[in-house]
């Protein structure tokens, strides 16, 4: 028989006590496989948040607050950018042949506790919330286009169908005669006033397609806002997991008629007049195309100029969950690597607490030619086979936690995390260099700790004395 | 075969005073031959055994089995000649309580450093009547049948000493005969010198050489 089934015996023989090490070992284990998940997933989503364009800008002033409110719709809106800025990024426009897509994004009104985005199709349409996930509808569809003159290209195709769609009753040509027509003499045109909500929006509201609610004016929860005109809802998103699961977007036309979004503060009835227009954040699709660099042509440009800033969502993100996120997860791997090393100390105590009946069989298998060193190895195997069906069952464990906890988490938090999601970590000091799956690290962690701990039970089973160990009992 | 010669074996008391317990000048067993060996409790005879076995060291003299001086090796090589030619019965518990009696007895043949030999372990617990209670653990067994085990396990590694300290002083006297006479028998069948360590006079009895502790051990008693 090998050392190591008469290790396995071993542990088989004390079952109950071998399963509560087991059990504690496990328990560690899982919560570090836990922790490394759920770190992995928020930061995965953390990042996926800004994952469908590479560029956001908005008005001087943080970059970290500009991140914060465009993509977690976090904090208060920062200042707004002239619509000439905007316009910038449309055909014609100077960065146009560097950008792919710009989508216009209007904060500052709130529905309870959500943020009202207003913002074009384009949102759903030309954007991802993620490489290479499109935006799906679990219901309903896009809310309508843009009046003509708000963006150029897309919307020309549509002009000759105008009459014949229901509604896009009042698409209108870009000449200011008939614009000028429209704010005077009409009401809003009904897809002015679409919405799409996010599925958590759409989940805990109630709200469907086909119902209507009235955005607050300012973010803040409370009464001191007013309420507009409602907005109907054509579609509710399905889950992204992102932040915008938690937000109501309705068309940029309709969002600039409500009180407050005219720079004059006037009212009014057709399409807002450029003049009158703002936005708080442009959401860039870079055309690496058309210029490898040119994010970095588009971002300096900006940069330089006295208008606006341009940043990096990801290269932000990354710095504030190093700063943030990291630490925190740091406490919660320090509290998990305690919670094993008080199981590594009670397979110890195990061991040691069952001292006496080894003592009989240590002599035993000396006086069956053993040596000292095989009756440690058997020991420090033994505490080696705890230690790694601890940590097996721990992985498994883990992985089973969070795959059930996985719906709840999403629901509440809109972080994607499944069962089948393997961690990786940075070996220390090797940042950057060496990315491996956790278990590389944990497996062979628990093994040099069983052979820490497991040296002194084997140490005092290598000094037994087989003489008087034969003696005494028998 | 096995020789022990002038072995002296003292020990520590308590207060650092040395307490002799054996001075043997000379013990002789002939190879497969079978001896008993009384004497009175406390007179030496276990700590004899652990000499022979090589489980203790003598504080002098020579132990010579088969030819090589035992207490010239060091512990390693000690474990490893024992592992390989000496078979150890005691009184009671000689199994260990997680082992099948198959596993018991193909422990014996762990540390011999050779491949173990299945068919022999099976084979030598048919041979002590055990050929049906292979995976049974030393919890299912009666007395007399661990004995039994530990007897087929003493006998694995084909050695040449058997050494039994009270082996049967645990069994009722009905088995005590049967696990003698297994004992007797199986080591008359591999030629291996037996040497019995008993209390009872009636086991005593069946040996044709019998020897006394008391006139082997030459110590100056207190
Ligand atoms: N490790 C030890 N330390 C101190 N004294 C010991 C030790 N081992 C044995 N002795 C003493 O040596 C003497 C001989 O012991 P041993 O066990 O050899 O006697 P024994 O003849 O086998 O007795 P019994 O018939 O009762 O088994 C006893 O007085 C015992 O107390
Ligand atoms: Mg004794």
């Amino acid at each position: 028989m090998s050392l190591w089934k008469i290790a396995l015996r071993s542990i088989q023989q004390r079952g109950l006590g071998s399963t509560l090490t087991i059990l504690s070992m496990a328990l560690g284990v899982a919560l570090i496989v836990a922790v490394l998940m759920a770190y992995s997933a928020v930061s995965h989503t953390f990042r996926r948040g800004a994952g469908g364009y590479e560029m956001i800008v908005g008005a001087k002033g943080g970059a970290a607050q500009l991140v914060l409110n465009t993509v977690y719709h976090f904090d208060r809106p920062i200042e707004n950018i002239p619509w000439t800025f905007y316009k910038e990024f449309q055909p014609g426009g100077r960065y146009a042949p560097y950008v792919e897509t710009a989508v216009p994004y209007c904060l500052g009104d709130s529905f309870e506790s959500y943020r009202v985005v207003g913002t074009t199709p384009a949102m759903f349409d030309r954007l991802e919330y993620g490489a290479g996930k499109k935006y799906q509808f679990a219901a309903g569809r896009n809310f309508g286009a843009e009046a003509a003159h708000a963006a150029g290209e897309e919307h020309d195709h549509d002009h000759d169908h105008a009459h014949e769609k229901p509604r896009q009753p009042t698409m209108v040509s870009p000449d200011d005669d008939e614009e000028e027509e429209h704010h005077h003499d009409h009401a809003a045109p009904p897809h002015f006033m679409e919405a799409v909500i996010g599925s958590i929006v759409a989940r805990t509201t109630g709200l469907g397609v086909g119902d209507t609610f009235e955005p607050t004016h300012g973010v803040t929860e409370g009464g001191d806002g007013h309420k507009h005109e409602p907005f109907k809802i054509v579609g509710v998103l399905a889950p992204t997991g992102t932040p915008n699961d938690q937000a109501l977007f309705v068309n940029m036309e309709g969002f600039f008629l409500l009180d407050g979004h005219s720079k004059s503060g006037e009212h009014h009835h057709g399409p807002l007049p450029e003049e009158e227009r703002e936005v708080t954040a442009i959401l860039v699709r870079v055309n690496y195309a058309n210029s490898p660099t040119a994010a970095m042509t588009v971002s300096k440009d900006i940069n330089e100029g006295s208008v606006a800033q341009a940043v990096f969502p990801l290269q932000i993100i990354s710095g504030l969950m190093d700063r943030f996120i990291g630490p925190i997860a740091t406490i919660l791997l320090v509290i998990a690597v305690l919670i094993v090393v008080v199981a590594a100390v009670s397979i110890v105590v195990g061991i040691y607490n069952s001292m006496n009946e080894r003592r009989r069989e240590i002599a035993i298998m000396r006086s069956l030619g053993a040596s000292r060193g095989s009756v440690l190895s058997v020991v420090m195997l033994e505490s080696l086979l705890l230690a790694l069906c601890g940590g097996v069952a721990g992985f498994v464990l883990g992985h089973l936690l969070i795959g059930l906890a996985g719906p709840y988490i999403l629901a509440r938090t809109g972080v994607e995390i499944g069962a089948f999601q393997f961690p990786t970590m940075e070996i220390p000091f090797m940042e950057g260099v060496l990315v491996v799956p956790i278990e590389l690290v944990l497996l062979p962690g628990l093994v040099l700790l069983a052979g820490v701990v497991g040296y002194f039970p084997a140490r005092a089973a290598y000094k037994t004395d087989v003489s008087r160990a034969l003696s005494n009992s028998a | 075969m096995l020789l022990v010669e002038n072995v002296q074996k003292s020990f520590r008391l308590p207060d650092g005073e040395p307490l002799p317990i054996l001075n043997v000048p000379r013990f002789e067993v002939a190879a497969g031959e079978q001896l008993a060996l009384v004497g009175g409790s406390g007179s030496g005879k276990t700590t004899l055994l652990h000499i022979i076995a090589g489980i203790s060291r003598p504080d002098a003299g020579r132990v010579q089995i088969n030819g090589t001086d035992i207490t010239q090796l060091n512990e390693v090589g000690r474990d490893m000649f024992r592992a390989n030619n000496i078979g150890y019965v005691f009184q009671t518990f000689n199994l260990l309580a997680g082992f099948s009696a198959l596993e018991n007895v193909l422990l014996g043949m762990s540390f011999c450093g050779r491949k173990p030999d299945e068919a022999r372990a099976k084979h030598l617990l048919e041979r002590v009547g055990l050929g049906k209670r292979f995976d049974h653990k030393p919890a299912m067994l009666s007395v007399g049948e661990q004995q039994r085990t530990a007897v087929a396990r003493a006998l694995v590694n084909r050695p040449k000493v058997m050494l039994a300290d009270e082996p049967t002083a645990s069994i009722d006297s009905r088995h005590q005969q049967q696990v003698l006479d297994l004992v007797r028998d199986t080591c008359r069948e591999e030629s291996v010198a037996l040497v019995v360590v008993t209390h009872a006079p009636e086991v005593s009895a069946q040996f044709t050489r019998v020897e006394r502790l008391e006139e082997i051990n030459k110590v100056a008693s207190s």
